[in-house]
């Protein structure tokens, strides 16, 4: 564990110590007091305590960093709990600075600032330039639903769209095993720490998503799953998420917190329509009413969040002249399926003579070849 | 009236092969019994002429002199045929009878074939036999439907309608040529636009550079994928046809009596498919009739299904492809055709053709693949430089592309054609070279520098190419830098050339 991801770790601590809240972590920022969130740490500590009285701050905020201050041997002691947990479980922490923090996030409010990950990493990068499809549904689905799930998922695993979902059971279980069993991407984000195998029927699932998939929380290390941070762990799926699919929903189930997130979020919200005599899809169908998409194909969602993306890689590529990036781009879209000449050009925005000859220098740098008109990965261009 | 001659010579011409020949037809009445003659390895189609000259002789006020009337048509060793020596003939009846007025020494050429009422019709052929007069004709008469022809010859002519014209002519003094050039109708404005094959990148830059560099190309790819009609395209994006290239196709086209008024002269673009005979597709030696091959010149001939053509018929583009002539043997005698055309072929990537389809939809094993595409044998595949495949577009990219809503791309891309085909006139001081037509590709003329050509030299070996694989390489580099404006070649331009060598 490097520095940055210690100092992180205590920022964390100092946030579940129940004194700072995040409001008041906004509030110094957005008045210039802090530059960054990090700057609650360390040094930072004393000092923000020292002079909270001739800063201009409101009671509330000043209060909280007394709050703070006394509260330095809880942070410690959970600080130290922090680093044992996230040692002992290969945790990594992410924070608003790094590079891996999902670019989406950045322009919605309420996203924590610092979360943990426990697998492979590379999948939040993949998320933003590959894309992504929250799939969400009941924990005691119907036959048809869990068809549909492994279906529709099969195909994004196909296109190396990332799926995001729970780890509940039912659906959200049934989205993870579908992914990981046609070599497809997928993320689980967890209501407790990302330590916390909730439920823990699905203590299979989660081992295979940290070997090739991705658990991601907010909450700290050695956090317990607790009843009302599920709501906010489904504001972080439809956030992490291009589009959100339903695949079943009852008339109060949480899935409709995860739509209503996405919908707020500008996400695409689309339902599969299921049975109505059935009370257990009714929320689902109440989503439909109200106007969200009918999910009929999954080639229908596959091309929506490619527009997506599209915009995405035209954003990170504005520099025609990166030619290892657009190379990295090819074999990005090449690990997914092999593909002709047509097709790479149709998802890769530069012109088709730039392109013929990046997949030139990429075949004869053995690093993908030619096979069938189509072009593949080669082994060392994995 | 001025004295009698018992001989006259007026001139002709018919045509062999692709050449006109120029003929003299000597007329002679002597005194006897009324017979007429016409004799030099006529065919029926010439002896048939005296009934058409009797009678159109006599409908438009004239006579047939009484005695021996013997027309000999040179050279006497070679056989011809066409009605097109009715005029000179009747012309030269007219002279040597006093009925028409020419001064001694005078060389007239005159061709058409007679009605019985009179009339003066063309026949095929003409714009080939108008090419091949000399300059020392004092008169030149033609009949009014082969305008067209004289302007694609280049001459200037009297055109005469009725045997009625002909005698004011010589008796009114009347001859007063005139140029044809406003007669040629090129059109070119009939095209599919280039835009439909969005989502066909790569077939669509393949016919851009197999454009520019008179590239020939080979397309392959599911059944119903639009390779037909990336063949037409190709036909719209080649520069307009210049003077002389139209006055080439509209000869050939003449010649075979195939020419279409109403469609002007167009770019050829001929369409063979695998039941062609041999006679149809490299011309009938019987008759000197071109074939498919020799129609195509200027143009493109495109192969459809040319993985289910017979090897033998793959083996007779061979020369054609190589020598860009065609040749027909009709006793002892070679005639050459220039065939100087972009080869397009199209065909199934396997079996099922399915192969190149999004997903695996091919269900050919990999034997049957194999199999199937050794059909396209080394050598001949040897001569293509571009070979690219295509996969179908889905249904809602179609609806796209229907909507047309980027305006046409074709004149623009033409235009760009025709700036690269200067760029290489330049080159080769030679307007009949191309990039991918140039027989040596020499490093130096094509600016290649030492790291491009090290380049490619090291693409050709870890890509298995043989030493023509390597020479296309450069040629059609070459021409991807012309397109691109570049008076050097550059690593990407033979980088890019690479995705279209030969992968069967």
């Amino acid at each position: 564990m490097n520095d940055l991801e210690l100092r992180n770790l205590e920022y964390t601590a100092i946030r579940f110590s129940g004194t700072i809240t995040g409001n008041t972590v906004k509030e110094l920022i957005s008045k210039g007091i802090i530059s960054s969130h990090l700057d609650i740490t360390g040094e930072g500590f004393e000092r923000l305590y020292k002079d909270r009285d001739k800063l201009e701050l409101t009671s509330g905020a000043r209060g909280k960093i007394a709050e703070m201050y006394e509260a330095r041997s809880r942070i410690d002691e959970l600080l130290k709990s922090y680093i044992e947990t996230a040692d002992e479980n290969d945790i990594s922490v992410i924070s608003c600075e790094d590079e891996d923090y999902p670019f989406v996030w950045k322009n919605l409010t309420g996203m924590p600032r610092v979360f943990f990950i426990r697998g492979n990493r590379n999948l939040l990068r993949e998320c933003y330039m590959r894309g992504s499809a929250g799939v969400v549904g009941s924990r005691r689905p119907g036959k048809y639903a869990l068809y549909a799930t492994e279906d529709f998922v099969k195909e994004f695993s196909k296109e190396g769209i990332v799926t995001v979902s729970g780890m509940a059971l039912g659906i959200d279980r049934k989205a993870h095993e579908a992914a990981l069993d046609n070599y497809g991407k997928t993320i689980a984000v967890m209501a407790g720490g990302p330590d916390n195998i909730y439920p823990p029927e699905n203590e299979d699932i989660y081992e295979r998503l940290c070997d090739k998939g991705l658990i991601l929380s907010e909450m700290p290390p050695g956090q317990q799953a607790v009843k009302q941070y599920f709501p906010s762990r489904n504001r972080l799926i439809s956030a992490l998420s291009d589009v959100c699919l339903v695949m079943q929903a009852g008339q109060f189930s949480g899935t409709l917190h995860t739509a209503s997130f996405a919908a707020s979020q500008g996400k695409d919200v689309f339902v599969l329509p299921n049975n109505i005599y059935s009370a257990d899809c009714l929320g689902g169908l109440y989503l439909l009413r109200d106007g969200a998409e009918v999910l009929i194909d999954p080639f229908t969602v596959i091309e929506r969040i490619r527009n997506e993306t599209m915009n995405r890689k035209i954003l990170a590529g504005d520099d025609i002249d990166d030619e290892p990036a657009w190379k990295r781009m090819i074999c990005d879209e090449l690990s997914a399926r092999p593909m002709t000449a047509d097709d790479l050009s149709a998802m890769i925005p530069i012109p088709f003579s730039l392109l013929t000859s990046l997949l030139t220098d990429l075949e004869l740098d053995r690093k993908i070849e030619e096979d069938r008109g189509k072009y593949v990965l080669t082994i060392g261009g994995h | 009236m001025k004295k009698q001659q018992s001989v006259f010579k007026v001139y002709s011409c018919f045509a062999e092969g692709v050449k006109g020949v120029i003929s003299e037809i000597e007329v002679s009445v002597s005194p006897g019994l009324p017979t007429f003659d016409i004799i030099g390895l006529c065919d029926s189609s010439i002896r048939e002429s005296r009934g058409r000259i009797r009678s159109a002789l006599v409908s438009s006020g004239f006579f047939l002199p009484k005695g021996h009337i013997t027309v000999s048509i040179s050279p006497a060793y070679m056989r011809k045929s066409g009605s097109a020596f009715d005029l000179p003939v009747a012309l030269g009846i007219l002279f040597v009878s006093g009925q028409l007025p020419i001064e001694e020494g005078r060389k007239v050429y005159a061709e058409g074939e007679l009605s019985l009422n009179g009339e003066i019709k063309g026949t095929p052929g003409a714009a080939l036999r108008l090419m091949s007069i000399g300059e020392d004709m004092d008169h030149l008469l033609i009949p009014g439907d082969e305008k067209m022809s004289a302007g694609c010859a280049g001459i200037r002519a009297q055109t005469v309608d009725t045997m009625d014209d002909v005698g004011k002519v010589f008796i009114e003094g009347g001859y007063s040529p005139k140029s044809f050039e406003g007669e040629m109708k090129i059109y070119d404005d009939e095209y599919i636009d280039i835009s439909v094959l969005k989502g066909q990148e790569k077939a669509s830059r393949a016919i851009q550079i197999s454009a520019c560099g008179m590239h020939n190309l080979l397309m392959l790819g599911s059944p119903g994928c639009g390779k037909t009609i990336a063949g037409k395209i190709l036909a719209g994006i080649m520069p307009q046809l210049s003077p002389k290239e139209a006055s080439q196709v509209f000869a050939i086209n003449e010649t075979a009596g195939l020419f279409d008024e109403k469609k002007g002269i167009t770019r050829p673009f001929r369409y063979i498919y695998p039941g062609i005979s041999r006679s149809q597709l490299l011309g009938s030696s019987g008759n000197l009739f071109p074939g498919e091959i020799a129609m195509a010149d200027n143009g493109i001939l495109f192969a459809d299904e040319i993985t289910e053509f017979p090897a033998g018929t793959l083996d007779l583009l061979r020369l054609p492809l190589e020598e860009r002539i065609v040749r027909i043997v009709k006793e002892g005698n070679t005639y050459t055709y220039p065939a100087s055309f972009i080869f397009v072929g199209a065909g199934n990537p396997c079996k099922c053709g399915m192969l190149y389809e999004k997903g695996s939809r091919c269900v050919c094993s990999p034997n049957t693949i194999k199999r199937y595409q050794s059909k396209l044998a080394g050598p001949f595949l040897d001569r293509i430089d571009i070979i690219t495949e295509m996969r179908s577009i889905e249904a809602k990219d179609l609806e796209e592309t229907s909507k047309k809503t980027e305006g046409l791309l074709t004149p623009d891309i033409r235009n760009m054609v025709t700036e690269v085909r200067e760029i290489q006139k330049e080159r080769y001081k030679d307007p009949g070279i191309f990039n991918g037509t140039v027989t040596v590709a020499d490093a130096e003329v094509l600016r290649a520098g030492k790291d491009v050509v090290t380049y490619a030299s090291d693409a050709a070996i870890r890509g298995g190419l043989s030493a023509r694989g390597y020479s296309k390489l450069l040629r059609v580099g070459r021409t991807i830098a012309d397109m691109e404006g570049r008076r050097d070649m550059t690593r990407n331009d033979i980088a890019e050339a690479y995705v279209y060598k030969r992968r069967l």
